[in-house]
């Protein structure tokens, strides 16, 4: 007998409205603004209510494009597979018939269930199809519209069942670490070293794209299905590809989020953070001139900056998917060989590349860079603890390339695409214009290093196997 | 406690709560024009009448600290072969013997009305590094201009900006390498500079200010500047420097230009308000 029936029931629900004294279904998650959102004094935060307009600020911008995780929106500028492809009404007859246009390269869907409206009189109905004729794109509706559509209006087909299943898929498996809003602080994410990914950056440290392009979608579902090895990340094989493709869009989705929230900030803090509004008022402003100065600001400048910032968005994650954003070597590997190790290694100590200075002589990740204290770039304080620090402010761990894990996958192309790239958000740079052979004999160097004498040793090193197998009896 | 949870058939944070999806229109609260035109650092006042010029110097009153050099020659320093060849100064706070200061930046936050865009050309912006140190300091970046990354120096660098709304880089630099195979854009104007940094050494810094118009100088050896052409009428300049508390030495410096003359002004920088002492 379980606790929610029977004769226990009543003393259950009792129970449980006393301990969520407002009760349950009052529940909600959210998604969280981060700190620097609510470093903006709360004009900036929650925009500025006249009598002639409301201006939103940064929260309303946020919330009006991306919602919250009971009512998510879909943003149509943003290149995420939502579940449903956008359109426009070409035409409409009456309420009940409307005839739909698609873009040239768009495909015309063979079944049309239903039709979201996006903007127009129409905004926000959602229309059940009662048949739908693809060979000249008109939809006849169930129930008749409130009013008569008009051409131009945009619409959608479909309900958003991506951004609906990636929102479970991701609460099951991800947020626990990840959190919610993708901010990678979730329950369990204090007990982990190193700290989940914060999304909100925009960034992923592992890519095989270009060091000035994000993540592409093969990049996230890659490190989906492998996991991050040395890390708290594991794989997700078992999950169908349906599955991957739909998480991958929801992480997509959080991290434009985070990213557009971080970058609308950046247009305020400069003026208007609670900091630099109290060095505003000490130098002698008056703070009600400031925030009139923020309306001023809210009106003219920041809808273009919405604008900008969302248009920015959608360029670089679309980029991130093209040939062009690849990094392709222009040769094939060079095959391993003792020759190519020694170049690389070469190359490894050499005062032009100088990899020692962080992974070491011997490759340990313990350069003298590991020992030094720097300061915040953006504060400009000092941090706590020695070495460098990634976009995260967490210690930078060069890793040790000893243990033979590599956190981006293990293929020479990935070790490849670390070097060429640089790891992003970290301190590891970029060696784009690196010789492409040197680049390979560098990522044969790294390769062969778990299988090295390990430094002073003496005795006997490892002996090749022999060519065939023997059995001994 | 668990119990509780179980029961509750609603509870929204989980896994298996259906969420709404509403479809956003991409163009939402999109800038109509009539507001975008608007320009906010300047009252024009005629616009017919001409440009007008803007020059001054930026002088620190009061008793210079005294800086000791940032790498003294023969200084026990990762490869000081290169980086403690010659005497670094310390580039936070740079005098002339009179007290003027170098590196300041002075910019209209924003193009003013009646402005002219920046010179088109296809000549790059070079951003050199001899000894661990950037040359120049200060330097002021038109938008969509390429910046070419240049070494005099025979050892790995890397060069790691930090902008807030531009794209970051953070590519290693080929020794010697006077061609400049490195090289990026800034894409949009940036409020303040931005700070510059190599990781292989952690001292060299320098500043960019990628900017969207011409009306921008970096004060020279003597704290002077000058910017020319400006259409006259009421401008408000941003006057920035690195070793400032807050870094603002004004964030909203008064300038009436009129058409054909130059406005000149000293500008005070006291020592109390720097961040070094």
């Amino acid at each position: 007998m379980s606790l929610t029936s029977g004769p226990f029931r009543n003393l259950f629900a009792v129970a449980c409205l006393f301990i969520w004294q407002c009760g349950c279904s009052d529940f909600e998650s959210s998604f969280v603004y981060s700190d620097r959102t609510l470093s903006l004094i709360s004009e900036a935060q929650n925009g500025i209510r006249t009598k002639e307009a409301s201006l939103p600020g940064v929260k309303q911008s946020i919330d009006e494009r991306f919602g919250t995780p009971q009512n998510l929106k879909a943003w149509l500028k943003l290149p995420v597979d939502f579940g449903g492809s956008a359109a426009t009404v070409a035409s409409a007859a009456d309420a009940t018939s409307v005839v739909l246009g698609f873009g040239e390269e768009a495909v015309v869907p063979e079944k049309l269930e239903l039709i979201q409206f996006v903007s127009g009189d129409c905004a926000g109905q959602v229309a059940s199809v009662k048949s739908w004729d693809v060979a000249t794109a008109t939809a006849t509706l169930t129930s008749a519209l409130p009013s008569v559509p008009a051409a131009g209006d945009a619409i959608v087909t479909g309900s958003g069942e991506i951004l609906k299943s990636g929102r479970g898929l991701y609460q099951r498996h991800c947020s626990h670490c990840h959190g919610t809003s993708g901010d990678g602080n979730g329950p369990t994410a204090q007990y982990l070293y190193p700290r989940p990914r914060d999304y909100r950056h925009g960034i992923f440290k592992f890519t095989t794209t270009n060091d000035q392009s994000k993540a592409s979608r093969e990049d996230l579902k890659r490190l989906l299905k492998q996991g991050i090895p040395g890390t708290y990340m594991p794989s997700f094989l078992l999950l169908s590809d349906q599955d991957i493709h739909t998480l991958v869009e929801y992480v997509r989705f959080l991290a434009m989020r985070g990213e557009f929230e971080r970058r609308l900030v950046n247009e305020l803090s400069g003026d208007f953070s609670v900091k630099a509004v109290q060095g505003r008022v000490k130098s002698g402003e008056n703070r009600a001139d400031i925030v009139k100065e923020l309306g001023e600001f809210l009106k003219t400048d920041f809808p273009e900056a919405v604008t900008t910032t969302g248009d920015g968005l959608a360029e670089a994650w679309t980029a991130a998917d093209t040939e062009e954003a690849k990094v392709i070597p222009s040769i094939a590997r060079i095959p391993d060989s003792p020759e190519s190790r020694r170049k690389g290694r070469e190359l490894y100590l050499s005062k032009a590349l100088n990899c020692a200075d962080c992974h070491g002589i011997y490759g340990q990740g313990n350069g003298p860079q590991t020992t030094i204290y720097e300061k915040n770039p953006l504060t400009n304080e000092l941090y706590p603890e020695p070495g460098l620090h990634d976009v995260w402010d967490n210690v930078n761990q060069p890793r040790n390339l000893t243990y033979g894990i590599y956190r981006g996958g293990r293929r020479p192309l990935d070790l490849f695409s670390r070097i060429h790239a640089g790891i992003k958000g970290s301190r590891m740079p970029s060696f784009k214009n690196v010789p492409h052979e040197d680049i390979w004999h560098i990522v044969n160097y790294i390769l062969s290093l778990p299988f090295e004498v390990e430094p002073g040793a003496t005795g006997n090193a490892p002996q090749t196997p022999p060519a065939t197998a023997s059995v001994t009896q | 406690m668990t119990a509780g949870l179980i029961g509750c058939g609603q509870f929204g944070g989980g896994a298996s709560v259906v969420p709404e999806v509403s479809f956003v229109p991409a163009d939402l609260g999109a800038a109509t024009e009539a507001a975008a035109e608007e320009a906010e650092t300047t009252e024009s006042a005629a616009s017919a009448a001409g440009p007008g010029n803007f020059s001054g110097r930026v002088m620190l009153s009061g008793a210079a600290p005294s800086l000791p050099m940032l790498i003294a020659k023969g200084a026990d320093v990762k490869d000081k072969e290169v980086c403690a060849a010659t005497d670094i100064p310390d580039e936070r706070l740079v005098l002339s013997a009179d007290g003027g200061v170098a590196n300041v930046f002075v910019y209209l936050a924003k193009a003013p009305k009646g402005g002219t865009a920046p010179e088109a050309t296809e000549e790059a912006v070079i951003f050199d590094q001899k000894n661990c140190r950037f040359l120049p300091h200060a330097l002021i970046v038109p938008t969509g201009r390429t910046v070419k990354i240049l070494s005099d120096d025979p050892i790995a660098h890397n060069t790691h900006t930090y902008p807030s709304k531009n794209d970051s880089i953070n590519s290693g630099v080929a020794p010697n390498d006077r061609e400049g195979i490195l090289s990026f854009v800034y894409r949009r104007a940036e409020a303040v500079p931005l700070a510059v940094s190599c990781d292989y050494h952690g001292w060299m810094k320098a500043w960019h200010l990628p900017i969207d118009h011409p009306y921008a100088a970096v004060t020279d050896e003597n704290g002077n500047f000058s910017i020319p052409n400006l259409p006259s009428g009421k401008h408000s300049f941003v006057v920035w420097h690195e070793s400032v508390q807050g870094n603002f030495v004004q964030r909203k410096l008064s300038v009436t230009v009129n058409p054909g003359e130059t406005t000149e002004m000293k500008i005070d920088l006291p020592v109390a308000s720097l961040a070094i002492k």
